[in-house]
Parts: C-alpha cells; sequence; structure tokens
C-alpha cells in the first residue's frame, strides 16, 4: 500500500529544505569572512617562487676547429692549389663519400675557389663554424645542439659552455659511426 | 661521518663516539656491539621512537630531540671531520706509501643534480663504464661496474630490460638494436635510504644519494630495496693496483672501501662538487650522456626536459629518479 503525502506535509518539507539552504549559504559565508581575515586554516599556501626563464638563444662557445686542424690552412704548404684544375680528386685519395643517400660534389660544400673556406647556399663559412653548413640540412640537430640536447661538451657542468662542433666528432664523408668491440667486458648484476 | 654528523641520524653516531670513545677506524661490528650497548645506557625507548619518526626536521636547536640523549650527542666539529680526513690519509701512506687527497666538500648551493641520457645516440662502446671504473677506484678482482648498458632489440617493441642483453661482447653497434645505460638514479624518494637499520645512507642537499663506508654494517638491505639494481656490495676487500687508485678523492665517494660494505654510483661527488663533469659524461664519445644543475634554467639539462620526449625508469614506483631517458 502506497502513501500519498498530504499538502501539509508537502509545505512543512519545503520550509526544512529552504531553511537548510539559508544556513549552509551563511556558515559558508562565514568561513570565507574568517578565512580572509587570516583565522580558520592556520596555515598560508604555499606559492612556488616564479621559475627564472632560460636566456635565449643560449650562450656557448664553440672549441675552435682551426686550432685543432695540424695541416690548415692548406695554402700553408701547398701555394699553387688554385692554379691546377680538378686535382683534388687525386689529392684526397682516402675520402670515402658515404653521406646517406646524397649525392654531391666536392664543391656542394667546398668553396674551390677559395680552399680551407666551406659556402652553405652561395655563403661563406668558416672550418670555426661547421654547424652553419650542416644545418644547412640537419635543422633539428643543430637546434638541439646549441639547446644542449646533442653535441659533446668540454668542461663541467657550472663552468663557461664550450661545446664541439659537429666536424669534431662526425666525419662529413662518412658520417656514421664506426662499429668496434665494446672497450670493456661486463661483468653481471649481482644477484 | 662528515656531513652525516648534520643528519639526525648522525647525533646518535656522534653520541655513540663520545660515549665510547671510539676511533673511526674501529671495525664496524664492534661499532655496532657498542652502539647496542649504548643505546642500553641511553634508554632504548628514546632512541627506538627517534628512529622511527621522520628525522629530517631535527636540528641541534631542537630541544625535544636533546632532551631524549640528555646533551649526550653533539655534532661533529671541523676539527675532528680534518682529523678523520688525516687518519684515512696516514692509513692510505702506511699501506701505499703515498699521499692521498680526501675532499669532504659540502654540495653546492642551490643545485640540484639531474642526468640525461640519449638512447638514439648510445653506439655501446662501454667507454662510461671503464672510466667509471677507473675514476671511482672499484674493485678489480670482482670486475664492480656501476653502470650497465642493455642492448634492446628494436623489433621488440618494448623497453622491458628483462629480455635486453647486457653482457654483449660483439661489435657495435649492432644492426637493429639500441642502447640504454642504466646507474643509479639519484631517486629523491629512495627506497634504498628508508631502508637502511642505522641511517649509513641519506639524501645529500643537492639530491645526491650517498653512504658512509664506515657507518655501513653490510646488511645489503638497500640492494634489495633498489629497484634499479644501483647498488653493489663488497664480498671481499676490494684490490686495485697501486698505480690505478685515483687519489682525488672524496669521503662520501670514491675512496677506498673495505670489505662487507656497499657502494654506489655518486654521479662522481669527487668531481661535480668542484664544478666538473661525471667521469661517464666527459669519456662517452657520442655525446649521449648529459649532466647538469635542474634549478638552473640555462643548463642543457634544462633545454632537454623542456623540450625533448623524456621519460624515466619504473616511474610508477614512484621514486622520482633524477635520471631521464630521451631521443633525438
Amino acid at each position: 500500500m502506497f502513501l500519498a503525502p498530504s499538502n501539509q506535509t508537502k509545505v512543512k518539507y519545503l520550509k526544512m529544505t529552504l531553511n537548510r539552504f539559508i544556513l549552509i549559504g551563511l556558515s559558508m559565508y562565514f568561513l570565507a569572512v574568517l578565512q580572509g581575515a587570516g583565522f580558520g586554516s592556520g596555515k598560508k599556501s604555499f606559492q612556488l617562487p616564479e621559475h627564472p626563464k632560460a636566456t635565449h638563444p643560449p650562450i656557448f662557445e664553440v672549441q675552435k676547429r682551426s686550432d685543432i686542424v695540424e695541416k690548415f690552412p692548406c695554402t700553408k704548404c701547398h701555394s699553387d692549389v688554385q692554379k691546377k684544375k680538378n686535382s683534388y680528386k687525386k689529392a684526397h685519395p682516402t675520402i670515402v663519400w658515404n653521406h646517406g643517400n646524397l649525392k654531391a660534389k666536392c664543391s656542394t660544400c667546398h668553396d674551390e675557389k677559395d680552399p680551407g673556406t666551406f659556402k652553405a647556399l652561395d655563403k661563406k663559412v668558416s672550418i670555426d663554424e661547421s654547424h652553419n653548413l650542416c644545418g644547412v640540412c640537419h635543422f633539428s640537430q643543430k637546434r638541439d645542439w646549441q639547446g644542449g640536447a646533442h653535441g659533446k661538451r668540454t668542461t663541467g657542468w657550472n663552468q663557461k659552455r664550450v661545446i664541439k662542433p659537429c666536424t669534431s666528432c662526425h666525419n662529413p664523408h662518412n658520417p656514421l659511426f664506426p662499429k668496434k668491440r665494446p672497450v670493456i667486458k661486463a661483468t653481471p648484476l649481482p644477484n | 661521518m662528515i656531513q652525516i654528523m648534520e643528519k639526525a641520524k648522525g647525533f646518535f653516531k656522534s653520541s655513540i663516539n663520545q660515549i665510547t670513545n671510539s676511533s673511526p677506524d674501529s671495525s664496524r661490528r664492534s661499532l655496532l656491539k657498542k652502539a647496542i650497548s649504548s643505546v642500553g645506557i641511553l634508554g632504548s625507548g628514546g632512541l627506538v621512537s627517534c628512529f622511527n619518526k621522520d628525522g629530517t626536521d631535527k636540528t641541534p636547536g631542537d630541544k625535544n630531540f636533546s632532551s631524549y640523549l640528555k646533551k649526550n650527542f653533539r655534532l661533529m666539529t671541523e676539527k675532528e671531520k680534518i682529523s678523520s680526513i688525516e687518519k684515512l690519509r696516514t692509513n692510505f701512506y702506511k699501506k701505499y706509501g703515498a699521499d692521498v687527497h680526501i675532499s669532504s666538500d659540502d654540495a653546492p648551493e642551490n643545485t640540484l643534480f639531474g642526468y640525461a641520457f640519449n638512447i638514439s645516440k648510445c653506439k655501446g662502446y662501454r667507454d662510461c663504464v671503464k672510466a667509471c671504473v677507473e675514476e671511482n677506484n672499484q674493485d678489480r678482482e670482482s670486475d664492480m661496474q656501476y653502470i650497465k648498458i642493455f642492448e634492446i632489440d628494436k623489433k621488440s617493441n618494448s623497453l622491458s630490460l628483462g629480455g635486453a642483453d647486457s653482457q654483449y661482447s660483439h661489435e657495435v653497434p649492432a644492426g637493429n638494436s639500441f642502447y640504454m645505460g642504466t646507474q643509479c638514479f639519484q631517486c629523491e624518494n629512495p627506497p634504498c635510504v628508508a631502508v637502511c637499520p642505522v641511517g649509513a645512507t641519506w639524501k645529500e642537499k643537492d639530491g645526491i644519494t650517498v653512504i658512509d663506508y664506515d657507518w655501513c654494517i653490510g646488511c645489503r638491505y638497500c640492494q634489495a630495496a633498489c629497484p634499479y639494481w644501483a647498488r653493489r656490495f663488497n664480498w671481499s676487500e676490494p684490490k686495485i693496483e697501486k698505480e690505478e687508485i685515483n687519489k682525488d678523492q672524496h669521503y662520501l665517494g670514491n675512496r677506498l672501501r673495505k670489505k662487507g660494505v656497499m657502494e654506489k654510483c655518486t654521479y662522481c661527488v669527487q668531481r661535480t662538487r668542484k664544478g666538473k663533469n661525471p667521469a661517464c659524461m666527459d669519456a662517452c664519445p657520442t655525446g649521449a650522456r648529459i649532466f647538469g644543475n635542474l634549478l638552473d634554467p640555462d643548463s642543457e639539462i634544462s633545454y632537454i626536459l623542456k623540450n625533448k620526449k623524456v621519460f624515466r625508469l619504473k616511474e610508477d614506483l614512484g621514486t622520482e629518479p633524477k635520471f631521464w631517458y630521451f631521443m633525438d
């Protein structure tokens, strides 16, 4: 048997719910006022200091290749290098060209008129800034190298940043790292 | 015993030192016996509760803490630090006839060390492993190594190290595989520290977890607790040729260990606290390893965390390792 509520009880319920809403609303208002005045939660909310922003572009120095390469520039010994045409291939028999599937001539990167310098899309590039030449194609690697995710750092973590240029690690004619046996035997993990 | 004295657990240790007048050279087990007896003197109830509570907020000025121990503890003075290092130097001279430099450099200000490892650059040459062994004076007889390089088949389509080969000796890089190095990840929430029953291992302010070899009792709880296989145990007295010993040492790092103590990678604390890079990073010929200060927004490690896709090993354990892997 189901009982339907009378009109009187309906009104009673309505009044009760209204009262409750008013009570909750008032108490919430007071709590907010108290918290604003510094009461209530005792502790102040922790705020992280603003994170310092990285300087852009990053400050670093590139190790100079011209100081490392002993026989640079070639004109140190070969004074007549510009006179002989098409003699480069004979002069460099050991160079193997294995750079991806790229079909390139010497003159794609080397400035034949000015041996010892390079050209990146007709722009002159010195031996010390090979990143400007390699970065024409390998732009994402150049970006990571500038930022710090690629390349070899030569100083310590809190010293002046000096990084090696591309051609210090990669042979530009045959850029794949060589295969070799590991330099030390691995010890099995302890049990 | 140098930096540990700044830690709450250190108070307990120096209290033992004072009560029993034991030298740092006395054997660990006799020290432990003395420790147990001195606990008896002090009243074990108080000490046990000291250990059970989180000791991080215990400072020398903490009145409650000092009232437990009735001024039977004190901090190690600068003089005592120096004398304990002098003792180590003398021992070294007696044994090897040469002088050794043991530093006790504290963690640098505003520094939290982090490491990143490029899994698309590592070729598995193990130059880092070799450099690490030479730098950190590890036992040559058992060929102890902190770093492991895992060879993972690209076709396996997973990063599970269970099926990976860490003992490879063939020419690398091998056809269709990539290489992933593991070492101590210097967790922000290190489980190895939590389980140490004597407080011989703790996390330094620069985020490096270190061991005091004079306090370690060799229970190997930490080795069991570490989810990254980072800790190593000296089953015998470590043996290194005299000429091969790295004499540039740190009290909490690569100073010579003894039989029956744990040791681990400290990101080369003797180098990094002088501003250098860890030996593994300097030795890497491919530039796959990057080390730096996480709090410095200009550091390379910050660049990597901001700009590259990074992941950590066993992230779900909540250990918060400070060692990230990334790809080109």
